[in-house]
């Protein structure tokens, strides 16, 4: 197959090819149209076919008009040129522009002329008919003759011809013609694809022939995708280009691929031009015949670049660009022997730039979609971070490498990529300056202070200097080697690698096996040094200034030439690789990427002095290796950043590096270091500070507080709080002051609180247990805030607290991530109530005391859920209430027995619950000593307490329990009583006192016995005794009839103060009422009377007490005027009575024989009328009764509080003393109410009631009287002589009778025995029912000596009122 | 050859990072493994566009370098699983297999009710498992 010459796009390449529309003006027509028909170019709406015969929109379509004379036409006429290699660039439409204004004319010259030019060619055409006509008869020549044409010439499938009207006014024939013209181009195109498309496959058919060229196959393809560009058919273009590619790819990599040349040894071959299509006439190829790969695959990318370009799509070309110059990269790896010196480096480094220029300059972010941007950003990043890469190995190549900061990034892309193996390692310059100036450079100084943390990390695959001489001796001795191939040393079994810099380097291990393969003739320093008489091996400085010279000789980019001719231009454009790296990187998604290479940046500032731009840069990098936790990384960052803000005197910036730091893994930093940076910090926070300086050490700080429910305080209480810190300083930490705030939680100033720890702790490293002290606090749940620690100038702080104690239980400090943190419950550590009532002291007994008696008081204190811990409790009395303020109190543990007799509550009982469990399990709310005291203490036995002036402390085991303190009281009888009593004429009992027997009561505190005394004269009867007592009417109401006695006079008063809680700031005060009372309280009755004056009296003793009391021994002291009939000395009868054994609260009765014994009696009256109270003590009977308690206080009994050598024989006395009174012997009158009348009485109608009084006895009755009755108003009695007036008075009720009839008045009565008289009373009475009749009562004569008999009616019954009518007939008449 | 193999939590902390080269350092792997997290995240939150299965776990090669080639993987917990490898051809099934494997290895290690999730695996046994994956790797899969 003839290899047709290659085309020559140069002249084209730089005007845009157009589509060429032929012009045949056959009557120079066409200047006249040329302007309206230029003015339409580009063609705003053709629509062409694509390849796949898709009818496709193109819009500014350009074509070129050209007239059919014109030379370039000319020269491109068919059999000029080759179909193939030039058919595209032929017209795609012939306009054949004519004019006529004559029929014969036309048919006789234009149409035989038409005939011609149109049959002369296969190419698409049409007429043009120009009409010039002005004139109706000119336009209607023209008009047939156009019509002629159209019959001539147009067909029904195809239109062939349209008419201009010069002077017409219709200009829509412009756009008819541009129709026209694209449907011309359109059929061409077809025609042309179809012929192209036909010859591509038939070299593609014949690909795998051995005498295929490819250059042929190159042709045809680009001259379709030219064909594609010229109609705007970009990307079809653009897909011819792409499979022009891949075939050459294909081509290239066959395995029987002719080994052509590579190419790429051109001058200037270094600096990419994978943009520039131009650079290199594609002519070349043909002249040599074949195709040169270097230039070949460039121009291909140019080429699609340059159709990207023009689709708009900047960013596919970064895309396309990137995985190009990967892929150029690697081809020139492959050719690397073959190439210039690092020609691969300069070629990359060339090739990102100016593609990373054009692609800039062309992308507009305006029309392209978000994420589009972003990746073409990140692109951009990639690709200035690849030629950065690439420079930074040509700079450590010629020395430079001290500049270069050895951080992971740069490490990461460097120690795996190779040297360049050159076929042969540059030679040394000739000037000797250079070596000297690469020796002089010194290695830099390694870092003093925090810098020592970082890894020195390797820059370099392997060490320069071996690779450099193996290179050299392979010249001479190193083929051998060169065949057992050392590369394999490459970068995957490469050792630990040296720095590049360390000229002596010492011998890599895995240099080892190279000696017993490669004998004498291994490659390593050493060896090489024997083989000096060959050649000496070059030393590093050479090496370096052998490089330096190739590359600045050969290097043709000028930029690069500069950059790395001197150390300043390198970092320079280092400097600028890196940010704009950086900041393409900060546009895209790629943070991570863009902060590394901020780090890069700051390490650039930091060697030049910017101390101020590389911290801040640095920050950035520690903030995301922090975040998310790559402490190894950080670990190479963190000690520069801190070195920056150390000379910067950024002392917050410094300090808090320090702590990141110190709150890394330990991994990376030796214990050594973390002691050093912790005594750095100190030193610092002791001096050295101007300003203090807060620091957050949340990372290194941790705390918590202990596990187990909230700390429970009441409101208003101090209390401590115990706190777990988490040190992870390397050693001890002491700091001045610790303290934590505390926040609350629901509620509305969401106020923190501030407290401090007890004392300035020492912080060891690891778990460290923190007393925090509590001031009072709010009502309210707290948890924990924030931990702040003073050292000196430095406040640390710690916002981390751990909830959960898995962790700590482990020993270490709890997880500072954030796992789980959306389960993380808010851990309350404090709950302070609402005030509430925390204790209760109520009486264990508050009744049933003895008077006189040392009584025990119980006083239950019951705390309400709050610890009494050192509680005092304060005792006073009210009046007329003993107490013993330096006594000794009994304590014991509440009862439940006793709570349910005194009241059962359910805090009692848990109360118990509590105790109970404390004894057994021990507590561990409390101190170890604390639950220890408990537990020595038997609750079975009252603990004893001593009182010092009313006060006693509570012991710690009563502090949560319910207990009872029993205390002594003795309460005095009131003084008062017996002035009561004895204003009473008719109460003739007085209070009975108890009395105590001395031997029991040795330091009987009863100053006096109280004794009643009576009043009553000594004519008083029992009768009237026992009435007393039966109504108790007419006193002051101390006895009710229901037989209970509530006395006021027994109430007493016992004040109880409590000082508890913290430091006894809380007061409790209650006021206890306590009820005294006599065992007894004795009834008299006279149960039976004698004629003879002998009467029985009985003694009814109602027991007080809640126990049974035994009466051992009763006696009965009578009164002058009275002795006991039996001589019995006053003991009851019968004898065997006694003892006797009273239940609670039950009665008995004691039963006493007595006779009237006048001649005491006398003794007794003149003592009495002669008013000296000596014998007024005699005046009263008095009952001494011997007894005994049974039951103890804690059972709610009152025994007296008794001695311990007391013994159970001791009885106690009680007496009592009341006044008996003459017997009444004889009656003197009789009252008898005469019977009424059957008929039972009506409302309103009168009765007639009558009394029959008689006189029983003769004398003056009234007269008895006269004694009692002189200070009444009563009359006196007119006596006449044989009868007596007797005054008498009605009693009846005024709202039941009217009585008709005078009340009261005086009646006669003679003195004869049996003297009698009726007296009569009308009465009316006022109501219905049953009412108590009337009563005459003889007031002069005292109720005892009336004798009423026959009795009268209790009740009368009354009807109502009869229906009054004047109608009504009586019944009864 | 495989050189690293990485394993990331799900806030991008590292778990487990294990340089396969005897080369003490293993920091530029600690870059090259955290710069590829850049990657993950822009595959993931990109995975319509870039035509990545939201249900698939390989998410492929993540670096085109010249030297090194960086594959990732990605669990449904999002667990990372980063590998670095100088291979510069290997197969797409391998990997996929290697990860695969990586990840069963895993999830046996986090499994460990003495392991802390997020914090660093430091399990021998796990160590060791994982060393025996990246030497099979590239060998027929075991039946």
């Amino acid at each position: 197959m003839a290899t047709p010459p290659l085309p020559q796009p140069a002249v084209a390449k730089k005007s845009p090819e157009r589509l060429i529309v032929a012009i045949e003006d056959v009557n120079d027509l066409w200047e006249s149209i040329r302007g309206n028909l230029e003015a339409r170019v580009p063609f705003k709406k053709a629509s062409l076919n694509n390849k796949a015969r898709n009818l496709v929109l193109v819009d500014k379509l350009v074509v070129e008009f050209v007239q059919t004379t014109d030379a370039r036409l000319r020269r491109g006429l068919p059999g000029e040129q080759s179909l193939l290699s030039y058919g595209f660039r032929r017209p795609y439409a012939w306009l054949i522009v004519v004019t006529c204004d004559d029929l014969d004319e036309y048919k006789n010259l234009l149409k035989p002329r038409l005939k011609t030019i149109v049959q002369a060619e296969d190419h698409e055409w049409f007429i043009v008919f120009v009409s010039k006509a002005t004139t109706d008869s000119a336009v209607k020549i023209s008009k047939r003759v156009y019509s002629r044409i159209e019959g001539d010439f147009s067909s029904k499938k195809r239109e062939r011809c349209c008419k201009v009207d010069l002077h017409g006014p219709d200009t829509s024939v412009w756009e008819e013609i541009e129709l026209k013209i694209v449907e011309c181009i359109r059929y061409s195109l077809d025609r042309r694809v179809q012929y192209y498309e036909e010859e591509v496959r038939k070299l593609s058919e014949n690909r795998f022939m051995p005498a295929w060229n490819f250059c042929n196959f190159f042709t045809v393809k680009e001259s379709l995708a030219f064909m594609f560009e010229m109609a705007n058919l970009r990307e079809d273009a653009l897909r011819e280009y792409d499979e022009l590619e891949q075939i050459y790819s294909e081509t290239v990599n066959a395995p029987h691929a002719n080994t052509s040349a590579f190419g790429g040894l051109d001058a200037g071959d270094d600096c990419a031009a994978l943009l520039d299509g131009t650079r290199k006439p594609v002519s070349q190829f043909a002249a040599d015949g074949t195709v040169r790969e270097f230039d070949f695959r460039q121009y291909l990318f140019s080429r699609q670049a340059s159709l990207l370009f023009n689709l708009l799509r900047p960013a596919e070309v970064s895309g396309r660009g990137h995985s190009f110059i990967i892929l150029f990269a690697k081809i020139l790896t492959q050719h690397e022997k073959d190439l210039p010196f690092c020609m691969r480096e300069i070629w990359v480094i060339t090739a990102c730039l100016a593609l990373v220029k054009a692609t800039s300059r062309r992308f507009s972010a305006a029309i392209v979609t978000p994420d589009t941007v972003k990746d073409f950003y990140r692109l951009q990043g990639d690709l200035y971070s690849y030629a950065r890469t690439k420079l930074m190995r040509l700079a450590d190549l010629i020395g430079y490498g001290h500049n270069i900061e050895t951080s992971p990034c740069n490490s990461a892309a460097l120690s795996m990529l190779p040297w360049p193996r050159p076929a042969v390692w540059p030679a040394l310059p000739p000037d000797i300056s250079r070596v000297q100036a690469k020796e002089q450079i010194s290695p830099p100084k390694l870092s003093e202070g925090l810098g020592r943390l970082r890894k020195q990390l390797s820059l370099s695959p392997t060490v320069l200097l071996r690779e450099a001489n193996r290179r050299r001796a392979s010249l001479s001795v190193g083929n051998l080697a060169e065949m057992l191939d050392l590369s394999r040393l490459s970068l995957k079994e490469s050792p630990a690698a040296d720095a590049a810099d360390s000229a002596p380097a010492p011998l890599p291990p895995s240099t080892l096996p190279d000696e017993p393969i490669s004998g004498a003739h291994s490659s390593s320093p050493e060896v090489l040094q024997k083989q000096n008489s060959i050649e000496p091996p070059m030393k590093l400085p050479e090496v370096q200034a052998a490089a330096e010279h190739a590359l600045l000789t050969s290097i043709s980019d000028e930029t690069l030439r500069m950059a790395l001719s001197s150390v300043e231009g390198f970092e320079d454009f280092f400097l600028e690789l890196t940010r704009a790296a950086a900041d393409n990187f900060h546009r895209s998604w790629r943070k991570r990427h863009g902060v590394v290479l901020d780090g890069e940046v700051a390490a650039v500032h930091y060697r030049r002095g910017a101390l101020d731009a590389a911290a801040k840069l640095y920050e950035k990098v520690c903030a995301l290796y922090g975040s998310e936790g790559w402490h190894a990384l950080l670990v190479q960052v963190l000690p520069r950043l801190s070195e920056c803000q150390k000379k910067l005197s950024d002392w917050a910036g410094y300090l808090s590096s320090c702590i990141k730091l110190l709150s890394l893994d330990p991994g990376p930093i030796s214990n050594e270091d973390r002691s050093s940076i912790q005594a750095e910090i100190v030193k610092l926070a002791h001096g050295g500070l101007p300003v203090p300086v807060s620091l957050d050490v949340s990372t290194l700080i941790t705390f918590a507080a202990r596990g187990g429910p909230p700390l429970e305080l009441c409101e208003g209480d101090p209390g401590t709080l115990m706190v777990t810190v988490w040190s992870g300083f390397p050693d001890d930490i002491i700091m001045d002051s610790l303290s934590l705030t505390l926040v609350t939680t629901f509620t509305a100033d969401e106020g923190t609180k501030v407290v401090k720890s007890v004392d300035a702790p020492v912080l060891q490293p690891g778990k460290n247990r923190v007393l925090m002290t509590l001031p009072p606090q709010k009502p309210g749940s707290y948890v924990l805030g924030v931990l702040t620690g003073h050292i000196g100038q430095v406040k640390l702080r710690s916002h981390t607290y751990c909830t959960t104690s898995a962790a700590s239980s482990k020993g270490g400090p709890p997880d500072s991530d954030d796992y789980l943190s959306n389960e993380k419950p808010l851990r309350t550590v404090l709950e302070v109530a609402k005030p509430r009532a925390l204790v209760e002291i109520k009486p264990a007994i508050t009744k049933g005391l003895l008077f006189g008696e040392p009584q025990w008081v119980g006083l239950i204190v019951r705390p309400l859920n709050y610890s009494l811990e050192g509680a005092r409790v304060h005792i006073s009395t009210g009046p007329n209430l003993q107490f013993l303020s330096d006594q000794t109190a009994l304590l014991e543990v509440s009862k439940p027995l006793l709570a349910e007799a005194n009241a059962p509550s359910s805090t009692d009982i848990d109360g118990m619950k509590t105790f109970h469990n404390m004894l057994e399990n021990g507590d561990s709310l409390n101190t170890d000593d604390n639950v220890n005291g408990i537990l020595d203490y038997d609750t079975d036995m009252p603990q004893h307490l001593l009182m010092k002036d009313g006060s006693v402390e509570l012991p710690d085991w009563a502090r949560m329990v319910a207990s009872v303190l029993w205390v002594q009281v003795k309460a005095d009888s009131d003084d008062t009583l017996c002035s009561h009593f004895s204003g009473d004429p008719h109460l003739s009992s007085p209070p009975p006192s108890p009395k105590k027997v001395p031997l029991m009561s040795p330091d009987s505190q009863i100053k006096g016995l109280t004794t009643a005394s009576s009043a009553n004269g000594p004519h008083a009867t029992a009768d009237s005794l026992h009435e007393s007592l039966q109504h108790g009417t007419t006193g002051q109401g101390h006895v009710l009839p229901n037989g209970s006695l509530v006395s006021r006079f027994g109430m007493k008063t016992l004040k109880v103060k409590m000082e508890f809680g913290v430091s006894r700031s809380r007061l409790y005060e209650r006021t206890i009422a306590l009820q005294f009372t006599h065992p007894f309280r004795i009834s008299t009755r006279i149960v039976s009377r004698g004629n003879d004056g002998r009467f029985l009296l009985q003694i009814t003793l109602n027991s007080q007490l809640a126990a049974a009391v035994t009466i051992q021994s009763a006696n009965l002291l009578l009164q002058p005027g009275f002795a006991h009939v039996n001589n019995h000395e006053g003991h009851p009868t019968p004898a065997w009575l006694l003892p006797l054994s009273v239940s609670a609260s039950s009665e008995c009765a004691l039963l006493f024989a007595i006779r009237s014994d006048p001649v005491t009696a006398k003794d007794g009256d003149s003592d009495h009328r002669s008013g000296s109270g000596a014998g007024h003590q005699r005046q009263v009977s008095c009952l001494n009764i011997h007894y005994k308690v049974s039951g103890n206080h804690e059972a709610g009994v009152q025994a007296p509080v008794t001695d311990s050598v007391a013994n159970s024989e001791s009885y106690l006395k009680f007496s009592s003393s009341f006044h008996l009174k003459m017997p009444v012997l004889e009656q003197l009158v009789a009252v008898g109410m005469l019977p009424v009348p059957s008929q039972c009485p009506r409302v309103g109608q009168q009765v007639v009631f009558q009394w029959r009084v008689e006189r029983l006895k003769e004398g003056w009755a009234a007269s008895q009287q006269q004694e009692s009755t002189e200070k009444t108003f009563l009359p006196r009695a007119h006596s006449d002589q044989g009868s007596e007036d007797l005054y008498y008075e009605l009693k009846a009720n005024e709202e039941y009778w009217m009585i008709a009839g005078r009340r009261k008045g005086f009646i006669s009565l003679p003195q004869s025995v049996g003297s009698r008289i009726v007296l009569s009373m009308a009465c009316v009475p006022l109501v219905a029912g049953h009412v108590h009749p009337p009563a005459l009562r003889l007031v002069n004569i005292g109720r005892a000596h009336v004798s009423r008999s026959p009795a009268g009616p209790h009740l009368v019954c009354i009807l109502p009122p009869a229906p009054c009518s004047a109608l009504c007939i009586r019944k009864i008449i | 050859m495989i050189v690293c193999v990485a394993v990331v939590g799900h806030n991008n902390n590292p778990l487990y990072l294990q340089s396969f080269i005897d080369d003490d350092n293993t920091l530029k792997f600690h870059y090259i493994v955290h710069c590829s997290l850049d990657v993950i995240e822009e595959k993931v939150s990109n995975s319509k566009r870039a035509g990545v299965n939201l249900n698939e776990t390989f998410l492929g090669l993540l670096y085109p370098t010249e030297d090194y080639k960086v594959y990732g993987y990605m669990s449904n917990t999002k667990i990372k699983f980063v590998l670095v490898t100088t291979d510069q051809d290997s197969r797409d099934a391998d990997v996929r297999n290697f990860f695969r494997r990586l990840h069963a290895a895993y999830v046996d290690a986090a499994s460990n009710p003495f392991h802390v999730p997020g914090k660093k695996i430091t399990s021998a046994v796990f160590a060791e498992r994982v060393g025996n994956i990246v030497k099979s790797f590239g060998a027929p899969a075991p039946a």
